[in-house]
């Protein structure tokens, strides 16, 4: 497990020993007592716990990529958008139960990261982040323009419908709570169940030293290739939850696949530390729930805009960050491993 | 038949010749050392064997299968695996881990059976755990299985980069430098662990500067210089050669 990132909420439940369920059990009680508190006229916070929810599920696997494997993409909002988009144009054009979209947008997510994953894979370091960055920017442009009449291009795509449960429509703010967060405890269950083995390991290796890994016999890009897939299909399936479980149900290039968006989802895992899961959690609701509680806070603040505050609090949280993982000795960033060996080209 | 052949290796970097022509062959069960002045090559051999890096000319052969061209962790897995000159072990994992890195290319289960902790994923965690923890003891370092890599002494981590590679139960074993920072008791620790490696039927191919301990363990050995080599024998025949010597004394 990895240890030693800025804000390790982990050390904070698992000093050492220790019963291993704890940190669970605590995750889901808050998560089953949030619906108490926001009751009533306040159920609004859940819709945006919701969001953080959402939000979490892409943050869970952008942090086996960037945390575990050191590869940072900058276009995963891209894999958010053709899962929502899928998902939204299955579900009002042709009529498919909601319920039933999640398959194919978390295949369709999946199968561009393949197409996209073979050849920027192969890309080192900040390369990768190029290249994943104008995918981003070539997917958010299709979606706008809307070639095919499909996505509603700006305009956007409204009504579409919510999850259908047995027979009941999951469209009050608490059922879509109760949705979004069941699914990220599995989410994040699953997620720790595959990083802790074999595959969680190997993509540590990959981290510290491709080439290291690869002369212990670890297929470096293939595992490369597998963990970007992975982390697509999280931000696929996130997609899905975002057009059925949200409270507005309308898509919106702007709103699900914008540059910002993939910023925002690599910023939530910097902040919970690179390869920290629990604090990949806290980060992705963190972020999310910020703006909500300045615009509160704004109201004592005359005068001053609460995005403005929002940017400044954004700002303060990088510095903080540098300055701590610069103390702890933590790489903020993936940096080549001090091997002669990369002065030449490698291999893979 | 010899375990692995090298023939006419050569490679250039930037009009540079690194490798020239460079040719040995190397029995099952045997201790075979590349020996020479900085620059001569030593390394860039091991890379190209590896298979860190592609050839120019030459071809290499192991266990009677042409393994030039081949990707790094391809050969790994058809038997062999090195380690390198700078330990770069995984600090952000545990001893054991480490290992059990090194394990990963005998493994078969696949990141479902991880996902739902099938009972195959089980057996073979605790498979790898097992060898991973008996190498440690070959090693000497079972009682810091579980402390972090980074908080062992620059000796003890020597050993665990050679116990990684060993937990991939290799046949032939490249060690790069394996006594560089380790005092006169890790040495002779260092030495017996290579002779027991030998015992159990490894093939042994070492870089080293060290030579007192080339000398005493070293079957057969070759030196480069400048990219090509100038002798080939047994450590007492190597003592006497003059190109050596010349070789030697010349850069100092």
């Amino acid at each position: 497990m990895v240890q030693g990132s800025p804000f390790t909420v982990q050390k904070l439940f698992m000093p050492g020993t220790g019963p291993r369920w704890l940190p669970y059990g605590v995750l889901i009680l808050i998560v089953a007592a949030a619906p108490l508190v926001f009751s009533g006229r306040m159920s609004y916070y859940l819709s945006i716990l919701s969001l953080a929810g959402i939000y979490a599920v892409v943050v869970i696997g952008l942090n086996m990529l960037m945390g575990y494997a050191g590869q940072i993409s900058l276009g995963h909002a891209a894999f958010f958008a053709i899962g929502a988009y899928t998902s939204g144009i299955l579900s009002t054009r042709y009529g498919l139960s909601p319920i039933l979209c999640a398959l194919p947008a978390v295949a369709a997510a999946g199968s561009v990261a393949v197409l996209i994953g073979i050849p920027t894979l192969k890309l080192k370091e900040h390369y990768l982040a190029m290249a994943t960055l104008g995918f981003g920017i070539i997917m958010y442009t299709i979606l706008r323009a809307d070639p095919g009449s499909m996505t509603g291009g700006i305009q956007g795509m409204p009504n579409i419908p919510p999850l259908q449960i047995l027979g009941h429509a999951a469209d009050s703010d608490r059922a879509q709570y109760t949705i979004v967060w069941s699914t990220v405890i599995l989410v994040f269950l699953f997620s720790t169940n595959i990083l802790e083995s074999r595959f969680g390991r190997a993509l540590m290796a990959i981290h510290k030293s491709e080439v290291c890994a690869a002369v212990l016999g670890i297929n470096v890009f293939g595992h490369k290739l597998q963990v970007f897939v992975l982390s697509a299909l999280y931000a696929g399936f996130a997609g899905f939850l975002y057009a059925h479980c949200s409270p507005l149900k309308y898509l919106n290039p702007d709103d699900v696949a914008h540059v910002i968006l993939s910023i925002k989802f690599v910023t939530m895992v910097v902040i919970g530390g690179m390869g920290n899961r629990w604090g990949a959690l806290c980060g992705a609701v963190g972020l999310t729930v910020l703006p909500e509680v300045l615009r509160l806070m704004s109201s004592l603040l005359h005068g001053i805009s609460s995005t403005d505050i929002e940017m400044a609090c954004y700002g303060l949280i990088l510095i903080m960050v540098m300055i701590l993982s610069t103390r702890t000795r933590k790489r903020l960033l993936p940096i080549p491993a001090e091997n002669t060996l990369t002065q030449h080209p490698i291999r893979q | 038949m010899a375990l692995l052949v090298v023939s006419n290796l050569t490679k250039n970097f930037d009009g540079i010749t690194a490798v020239s022509k460079v040719s040995f062959s190397v029995a099952q069960s045997e201790i075979f050392a590349i020996i020479g002045p900085n620059g001569a090559g030593k390394t860039t051999t091991f890379n190209l064997v590896s298979g860190v890096l592609a050839p120019d000319c030459g071809e290499i052969f192991f266990r009677g299968e042409r393994i030039s061209g081949l990707k790094p962790h391809e050969i790994a897995l058809r038997g062999m695996v090195r380690t390198f000159q700078t330990i770069s072990l995984f600090d952000t994992m545990t001893v054991l881990d480490n290992v059990k890195v090194g394990c990963h290319g005998q493994a078969r289960t696949h990141i479902f059976s991880a996902a739902f902790r099938t009972r195959a994923f089980f057996e073979e965690e605790v498979r790898m755990t097992r060898t991973a923890l008996e190498t440690l003891r070959l090693l000497g370092l079972e009682r810091r299985a579980h402390e972090m890599v980074g908080n062992l002494p620059f000796g003890q981590q020597r050993l665990v980069d050679i116990a990684r590679a060993l937990a991939g139960e290799p046949v032939l074993l490249l060690l790069d430098e394996p006594a560089a920072g380790m005092n006169a008791r890790e040495r002779s620790e260092l030495m017996a662990i290579i002779r027991t490696l030998k015992q159990r039927g490894m093939t042994i191919v070492l870089i080293e500067h060290d030579m007192d301990l080339i000398m005493e363990i070293a079957e057969r050995i070759i030196v480069l210089d400048h990219g090509e080599k100038i002798a080939e024998g047994k450590p007492e025949e190597i003592q006497r050669n003059p190109d050596v010597i010349a070789a030697y004394l010349g850069e100092a």
